[in-house]
């Protein structure tokens, strides 16, 4: 199986650590091997003698696009910020720096599946926070991402959940 | 009557964290780790986004005497490690009666920042800290990171393998030994009063 990473996590993580082997996980995790790393390191895949090895991903949609279009097409809505499950800005709509935004939304998604186990639930939905200021809605795409919108209270939520859930597929996109 | 306290635990990404809390709770522990991406996912596979919650419960002593003491339990609430998550730091750490601050001896490349992280809760704090020095075996190299960190002369420093679940009883016993001497000082306890004015 030929490796999907993203050539540019690949190559740091090489450099940083300055390994001679390196082991894709999936498309977004790479271990480094030749150091003490690798004992951990679980569901390995493939590995990759050299970077050059590494396929460069395919063409992806640029995410600040998608998510500009999903706060465009729903009145009200403010800004949206897709969220790698441990807390990273992978895009943003707006031009705020999304980086504390996203490791807050990582950490109430965290919280709000734990909260969702202990009512005997598997599968979190949404998570909506409704403040005097407006709303938030976070919503997990696929099983390691999720989109935050920042919205007005009056904002159309029918029309906002529709256009996530129609771009969903895209957000999954590695960028 | 239970009394209970709670135990911050704490330090930087990776150093061994959630795997104390999972090796010494009594309870499930409440876990928040998902799968890491970008460069990290090259350290561990999973990392903690919002908390940890565990707990150990002591049962009290039974004396010939007398009635058994009452149980003590420790609540133990578990940081994320990385700086994008401090804000859980600030949130976890209200009242705490005891920091703990686990440290990675062999991931050098973490101490300074740990260092700075450790002596600035301390300094909101005002309580002792017990400092587990992981994948570590010898208490004079815990001694010395412990002090380099900014813990003080008679504060506990534990050499542990937090792979190894007995290895963190060790820090749970530590931890134990820190609240009983802070409640002989202070006979409330939680009350702040630890004075840390010598810490650079």
């Amino acid at each position: 199986m030929r490796p999907v990473a993203k050539t540019a996590t690949v190559h740091t993580a090489w450099e940083r650590l300055g390994a001679s082997r390196y082991v894709v996980l999936d498309s977004t995790q790479v271990a480094v091997r030749g150091d003490r790393y690798l004992e951990r390191m679980e569901l390995v895949k493939t590995v990759v003698d050299s970077p050059n090895d590494a396929v460069a991903a395919p063409p992806v949609p640029d995410m600040r696009l998608v998510l500009a279009d999903v706060v465009r097409g729903a009145s009200g809505a403010r800004n949206a910020v897709l969220v790698s499950g441990d807390g990273f800005a992978l895009a943003a709509s707006g031009a705020d720096d999304p980086t504390e935004h996203a490791a807050m939304t990582a950490a109430a998604l965290g919280l709000g599946r734990q909260l969702t186990a202990s009512a005997g639930g598997q599968d979190l939905r949404q998570l909506v926070i409704d403040h005097d200021g407006g709303l938030i809605f976070v919503w997990p795409i696929g099983g390691c991402r999720a989109v935050c919108v920042l919205a007005d209270n009056d904002v159309d939520q029918r029309g906002l959940r529709r256009l996530v859930r129609a771009h969903g597929a895209r957000l999954m996109e590695t960028s | 009557m239970t009394q209970a306290f709670k135990i911050l635990v704490t330090g930087p990404f990776a150093a061994g964290k959630t795997s104390l809390i999972q090796s010494v709770s009594q309870t499930r522990v409440i876990s928040t780790d998902v799968a890491t991406t970008s460069d990290e996912a090259a350290v561990k596979s999973h990392t903690t986004v919002a908390m940890d919650f565990g707990t150990y419960v002591l049962d009290g002593d039974r004396t010939a005497d007398g009635p058994a003491a009452d149980p003590v339990r420790l609540l133990l609430f578990g940081t994320p490690g990385q700086e994008r998550f401090r804000f859980m730091t600030d949130i976890l750490k209200a009242e705490a009666d005891v920091v703990a601050f686990v440290i990675d001896a062999e991931a050098e490349h973490t101490h300074a920042a740990a260092g700075a992280e450790l002596r600035a809760v301390l300094r909101d704090l005002h309580v002792p800290c017990v400092v587990a020095v992981n994948r570590c075996d010898d208490t004079a190299t815990a001694r010395r990171l412990a002090r380099a960190l900014g813990a003080l002369d008679g504060e506990a420093a534990v050499p542990c393998q937090l792979i190894d679940p007995e290895s963190g009883r060790e820090v749970v016993i530590e931890i134990l030994l820190t609240l009983l001497a802070s409640i002989e000082t202070y006979p409330e306890p939680g009350v702040p009063g630890f004075d840390r004015a010598e810490v650079a």
